[in-house]
């Protein structure tokens, strides 16, 4: 079944077509499966952003809960006029920022001595059993690690250009849609964040021939 | 040595694809199996939610056409405005509101007078309440021995009540001639 149908039967304000074989008659039961279907479809994109974004795996992770039950709570305001993921990357980018903000809290309180506030948010998450298996396993190679971490620290426009292009491998156009700009901007986005990072990577040599020599 | 911008650049640029790669199939192996229990936690608990908050709106499909709730609500109100204008542009006179007034203040005469009311606003179209009618209608009530149970005396203290009425009404408007003689055959 294509998303236009999955959609069809979740999103009330789209309008649908009266033929009844194409578009049969949803009831709650079929509705819920549709969104269930359309959920999972986009959890991938969705999580791997939250986890390129936000360096606490089990923040990254509540980020994604937070975002499908966003999605779930809006998906009849959904209108059609661009495409679902372009839609959710709003509601990503804005709920992202949210955890961002919240992470960057707690790693001020961490450095500060205290680290009380940290483990009990971990601990408070359900995510927590997720998170840990996660670190021990995604994101474990070094020189993922040191280029994650850089690219985190670029000015969003350049930080999510970079996600969407290189991780999450779309074409230029693709991405500039997603993102709400033109491909010219995209481009522009693109070098200055190259250029931001070939600059942050100079002022520490070796970190960077040693991230050139593994991803040879 | 320092790198020329332009090789830099490039090297960069190869340096996140392959991170990029490296990153999405560490994902993918990672969604077999650690974020499998994840991923189904997450939709079920944004599924719950919904049901939660009632997000579901009926949505009534017919074989002619198709509404929504609110375009339901919007013709039902409109036919309801629309049958408001009409029944007002029989009933809404003060010859009307006067002749219900009368009927619910006599009060022998309010229970059955507000069966007569409740009949017109039935049968619509504002057949009762004029004067002829009305008096037509409330010796069919005393016809039909509806009246039984309050016995002879208090039949004629309705009649004089009645009466009362009719005079009430002969005062406000004017009375047809078969009402008069009506009326002097109730004096009789």
């Amino acid at each position: 079944m294509t998303e236009d149908q999955l959609l069809s039967f979740v999103a009330h304000s789209l309008v649908r077509p009266a033929d009844p074989e194409t578009y049969p008659q949803p009831n709650e039961r079929s509705r819920k499966a549709a969104l269930e279907e359309l959920l999972r479809r986009h959890y991938d994109w969705v999580t791997r952003v939250c986890l390129l974004e936000i360096s606490d795996a089990a923040l990254a992770l509540d980020c994604v809960q937070e975002v499908m039950v966003q999605v779930a709570k809006s998906i009849d305001r959904f209108d059609g006029r661009s495409e679902l993921k372009t839609w959710m990357y709003v509601i990503v980018k804005r709920t992202v920022g949210k955890f961002r903000r919240r992470e960057n809290l707690l790693r001020k309180r961490f450095q500060t001595g205290s680290n009380e506030d940290l483990e009990k948010e971990r601990q408070g998450k359900l995510t927590v059993k997720d998170a840990q298996d996660l670190e021990q396993g995604l994101l474990s190679s070094e020189k993922n690690r040191v280029l994650i971490e850089l690219v985190r620290q670029l000015p969003r426009a350049q930080r999510h250009a970079v996600l969407l292009h290189y991780f999450e491998d779309l074409k230029v156009e693709d991405a500039a849609r997603q993102m709400g700009c033109s491909a010219s901007s995209f481009k522009t986005h693109l070098f200055r964040a190259r250029k931001k990072l070939a600059k942050w990577i100079e002022q520490c040599p070796d970190e960077y021939e040693a991230l050139i020599k593994e991803t040879k | 040595m320092k790198r020329d911008e332009e090789s830099m650049d490039r090297e960069l640029d190869a340096a996140l694809k392959r991170s990029g790669e490296d990153f999405r199939s560490e994902f993918d192996d990672a969604l077999g199996s650690r974020l499998e229990r994840h991923r189904n936690r997450v939709i079920g608990e944004a599924l719950s939610r919904l049901s939660d908050k009632k997000q579901w709106i009926p949505h009534f499909e017919f074989p002619v056409f198709s509404m929504t709730p609110l375009r339901w609500a919007a013709v039902g109100a409109m036919v309801v405005v629309g049958l408001i204008l009409v029944r007002g542009a029989d009933h809404g006179t003060d010859r009307d509101r006067r002749a219900l007034e009368l009927v619910f203040s006599l009060p022998y005469l309010s229970d059955y007078s507000r069966e007569l009311a409740l009949r017109m606003g039935e049968e619509g179209g504002g057949a009762l309440l004029t004067y002829a009618q009305f008096s037509e209608d409330l010796e069919a009530v005393f016809a039909e021995g509806m009246l039984t149970e309050v016995g002879w005396e208090e039949e004629s203290s309705l009649r004089i009540d009645y009466q009362a009425i009719v005079f009430d009404f002969s005062d406000t408007y004017e009375m047809e001639e078969e009402d008069h003689e009506y009326d002097d055959n109730i004096e009789a």
